[in-house]
């Protein structure tokens, strides 16, 4: 049979970080005393929560005389360690027990004269001086004689007691009568000094402001505490006189250890544990002795028994299992851990027995044995934000669930305690969570199938080999669905299919429309020009020959002259329009080239020089027929405007397109006009104005400083 | 001065025959010697005989003016074609310079000042209005380096800049120190130039179409 040697660290030093972390302190429903000085409210000050009073316990004219007080627990206090304070903070002087001792009951009513038993004390401490332990357990504070320092030394104990897997109810604190050692320091008051005290103060007496008890840790282990027999007297000494106890196993110090006096017993020695009832084990630690004195092999194949039923009256084992049985044993600060799988049968019961039959002497010796029990963890109720649900068969968690609240609890046990469990969701990222909530708040997982897993830990910081495990479902808004994802992408192909027709359609209508506008403009610019302007022209050439005539009367040659301007002008007016409805001219290169060849022309008849600055090219921008017989009309206004007021010898159309604002600057050489502003109010001025802003664009005209002025117009082209 | 020998191709025969009927009259100094009402007629006829002057009608169904001044001016290098053309028919003319005119005139134009741009051509002048010469700047502008026979020289360039900002020749000799006539003759050679250039791509042009 292989047995599992396990490396572990002491977990303790963790634990008790833990705990002290965790600490909570323990109510009292009552305190008593043997004797008390003042009001029974004095002595209730030592419970009521504040350490300093002026009042508490005190025993001011029975300080000869040992004296006890007891504090009731409010409930019975299951903790393995647990922090005593004992507060002597009234303001008199080294007003603190000199000499005393504490113990726990486990009586339902806890009495003076009930069954009282020592604690053991794990470390102490006082704030002022210092405490020690005497060879009879009981505490004693290092003398001290009062001196003013100015400062009060009141006194703090703490004492961390182990109650030895012992329920406790209530506890006691038994004082002790001093004489003082150092008389000779108080000359004036040798008298009073020589008499008993309970204090180091001058007074002799002390008060005790509170007493409080704080929980460190619960220990799972059940073998704490637990009986211990064995077969065999164990090893003794005589000088100094001593002798080993079974109860050594589990008393909860790894520093006490037993084994057998005779040497050579083999495996008719035994120990026996009683564990008061029968538990399932979810592990058993053996703790050898790890002081160092190299007496680690008396722990070499031991066998482990289990039974349900009392060994001694014929129960037979339920489990065995025989430990390193290759003759190994564990080096120093090893703990050997055993599960059922290490043994055969049921792991678990009542009576323990270890023997070994190990060649080494004074085989087997134990430092302590531990016994703990499953802890298995079972849901108690789920909530989805709030709401119950139902976890029988694993929960359903409704969709668009924000958090889930779990509420565990350890079987067989009514709360979970301060130990942590830990928890997961297998198949999401199977990384445990160590939690110690008693209800567990978490963020609901998204849509899904998981495993919720949980297991708890003992006090020795191992996880419980149980795992609880709920199966729970999220499940996917409708929204999230499968069926919903492939309805939407359904859904967006039809209607984006629509709304592609129905876009691509409009566009086709509205280029169709566009195409038959541009087409028909085209069709009016085309007849107007073939058959209105060819025969306008003819009629002017007609008109212009026949002035030239010379057979043309005199009377009648002002007449054909009239005639033949308002012929030229018609045919003006007519191209202009044709210019206009022609969409191939919704250009700027053909507005352009409107504006310079019509500055060209109109000036050139008249003689004024025309210079003309634009780019080379313009860019294939659209510009529409409103914006460019707007524009057209409003050139030929300022260009009219610049002839008849200005008598200016020379003009300079300058063209510029500056992002999509086109803008057309004359400036010119002449007069100038008397008031620009005037000017710009005139009617053909305020109409053009209006014109161009209605495309985005303005008007200004301004006189240059170099004389003349400077008429600028300007368009947006959107 | 003889009188100008001028023919007429356009398709608009009422227009035609009023052009013909004022050079007709005594003392216009233009002596017209055909009307072709369409470019392929003229095509065939001209060389036979072929006149100092053409006066061609850009849009005529069949080949139009553009092509015929392109093929007319090889086979009658001497031959001056203006082209006669609409108020808003601009990127035509320029083709039609490039494609060996030597002028245009609007057939709004006023039956004087029709005849004075016939005398002006045959007398060497070379008109040119700015939108013509900016159009022209352009085109020697976006030559991707050219030959040097083809290129303007600087000369030429300034002239034509100045042409393209409005300047009259006139102005010009002033501003560049020149007579009247040399600017003039640079404005003839410009002509040339792009002649050259268009003459190619237009022979070019037709063989690929022929092919």
């Amino acid at each position: 049979m292989t047995c599992g040697s396990f490396h572990r660290l002491l977990f303790s030093l963790l634990l008790w970080s833990c705990g002290v972390l965790l600490a909570s302190p323990v109510d009292f429903k009552h305190v008593q005393a043997t004797y008390f000085a003042g009001e029974s409210e004095d002595l209730a000050k030592t419970i009521d929560g504040i350490d300093a009073s002026g009042r508490g316990w005190s025993v001011a004219g029975q300080t000869d005389r040992p004296q006890a007080a007891i504090f009731k627990t409010a409930a019975p206090l299951k903790e393995d360690l647990v922090l005593l304070t004992l507060c002597f903070q009234s303001g008199r002087a080294y007003g603190s027990m000199a000499e005393f001792s504490l113990s726990f009951t486990s009586d339902p009513k806890p009495s003076l004269k009930g069954d009282w038993q020592a604690l053991t004390i794990v470390n102490q401490s006082a704030t002022t001086g210092s405490l020690s332990i005497m060879a009879n357990g009981h505490l004693r504070a290092e003398e001290v004689v009062a001196v003013t320092t100015g400062r009060i030394p009141d006194n703090n104990y703490q004492v961390t007691v182990r109650t030895a897997g012992r329920v406790v109810t209530g506890f006691r604190i038994d004082v002790y009568p001093v004489r003082r050692s150092l008389p000779q320091l108080l000359p004036e008051v040798v008298e009073v000094a020589e008499a008993p005290v309970m204090a180091w103060a001058m007074h002799g007496d002390f008060v005790l402001t509170e007493f409080r008890a704080t929980r460190i840790t619960h220990s799972t282990n059940v073998a704490l505490g637990a009986p211990v027999k064995a077969t065999h007297p164990l090893y003794k000494t005589t000088k100094p006189v001593g002798e080993m106890t079974a109860a050594a196993l589990t008393d909860g110090l790894p520093s006490t250890f037993a084994h057998p006096w005779q040497p050579d017993l083999g495996d008719a020695f035994h120990f026996e544990i009683d564990l008061g009832k029968k538990n399932l084990f979810d592990h058993l630690s053996l703790w050898g002795r790890n002081d160092g004195l190299q007496k680690e092999d008396r722990m070499s194949r031991v066998k482990v028994q289990i039974y349900d039923e009392d060994p001694t009256a014929g129960g037979l084992p339920v489990w065995e299992a025989i430990h390193r049985e290759d003759g190994s044993y564990p080096l120093r600060g090893e703990v050997d851990i055993l599960r059922g799988a290490d043994g055969h049968g049921r792991f678990g019961g009542r009576y323990i027995r270890l023997s070994s039959d190990s060649p080494v002497p004074l085989s087997p010796q134990f430092a302590e044995v531990e016994v703990y029990p499953i802890r298995q963890l079972t849901p108690v109720s789920l909530r989805a934000d709030g709401r119950k649900v139902e976890i029988s068969e694993g929960g359903r968690i409704p969709p668009g669930t924000f958090r889930l609240a779990l509420e565990m609890k350890v079987a067989r046990e009514d709360v979970l305690r301060e130990t942590p469990f830990r928890w997961r969701f297998s198949g999401k990222d199977g990384a445990w969570l160590v939690s110690r909530q008693r209800i567990l708040e978490i963020q609901c997982p998204a849509a899904g199938d998981y495993t919720f897993e949980a297991q708890a830990s003992h006090s020795d910081g191992t996880w419980d080999a149980s795992v609880m495990s709920l199966p729970i479902v999220v499940l996917a808004p409708f929204t999230q669905s499968r069926s919903f994802m492939l309805l939407l992408a359904l859904c967006t192909l039809v209607v984006g299919g629509l709304i592609a027709w129905w876009v691509s359609h409009r566009r086709i209508v509205a280029l169709e429309a566009l195409s038959v506008l541009a087409a028909e403009r085209t069709r009016i610019a085309r007849d107007m020009h073939d058959e209105v302007g060819a025969r306008l022209s003819q009629l002017s050439f007609l008109l212009k020959s026949l002035e030239s005539h010379p057979a043309l009367p005199e009377s009648a040659k002002g007449e054909v002259q009239q005639l033949s301007e308002t012929a030229s002008q018609a045919l003006g007016s007519l191209d202009e329009v044709v210019w206009t409805v022609n969409p191939k001219n919704d250009s700027l290169e053909s507005l352009s080239r409107f504006l310079c060849q019509h500055a060209e022309r109109y000036l050139g008849v008249i003689g004024v020089s025309f210079r003309l600055v634009a780019p080379p090219a313009w860019p294939a921008l659209v510009v529409s027929a409103q914006v460019r017989h707007d524009l057209a009309m409003a050139v030929k206004e300022a260009l009219q405007n610049v002839v008849k007021h200005s008598s200016a010898s020379e003009v300079v159309l300058t063209l510029a397109l500056v992002g999509r604002d086109f803008s057309v600057r004359i400036t010119d050489n002449g007069c100038g006009l008397p008031d620009p502003q005037v000017a710009s109010q005139r009617s053909g001025l305020a109409n053009m104005k209006a014109r161009l802003e209605a495309h985005g664009g303005f008007c200004q005209i301004q006189r240059r400083t170099e004389g003349g002025t400077e008429v600028t117009l300007s368009v947006s082209l959107r | 001065m003889p009188p100008i020998l001028t023919a007429i191709i356009e398709d608009d025969a009422s227009f035609a025959r009023m052009f013909e009927q004022h050079f007709k009259r005594r003392g216009s100094g233009i002596d017209c010697v055909a009307v072709y009402p369409n470019a392929e007629d003229a095509l065939e006829k001209i060389p036979l005989d072929p006149p100092e002057v053409a006066l061609v009608d850009i849009n005529m169904p069949g080949m139009n003016g553009i092509e015929f001044i392109s093929r007319i001016r090889v086979l009658c290098p001497a031959l001056i074609c203006l082209v006669l053309t609409t108020f808003d028919d601009d990127t035509s003319v320029f083709d039609a310079l490039k494609a060996g005119a030597c002028g245009y005139l609007l057939k709004r134009s006023s039956p004087d000042e029709i005849v004075i741009a016939i005398e002006q051509a045959v007398a060497g002048g070379a008109p040119m209005s700015p939108h013509i010469a900016r159009q022209v700047v352009g085109f020697f502008h976006s030559r991707p380096a050219p030959e040097s026979a083809e290129t303007l020289s600087e000369r030429e360039r300034q002239v034509i800049e100045l042409l393209a900002n409005g300047l009259l020749y006139k102005e010009i000799a002033d501003k560049l120190d020149l007579t009247f006539e040399t600017v003039r003759s640079y404005v003839k050679r410009i002509y040339e130039k792009l002649h050259v250039h268009s003459r190619t791509d237009a022979v070019n042009k037709y063989q690929k179409q022929r092919r």
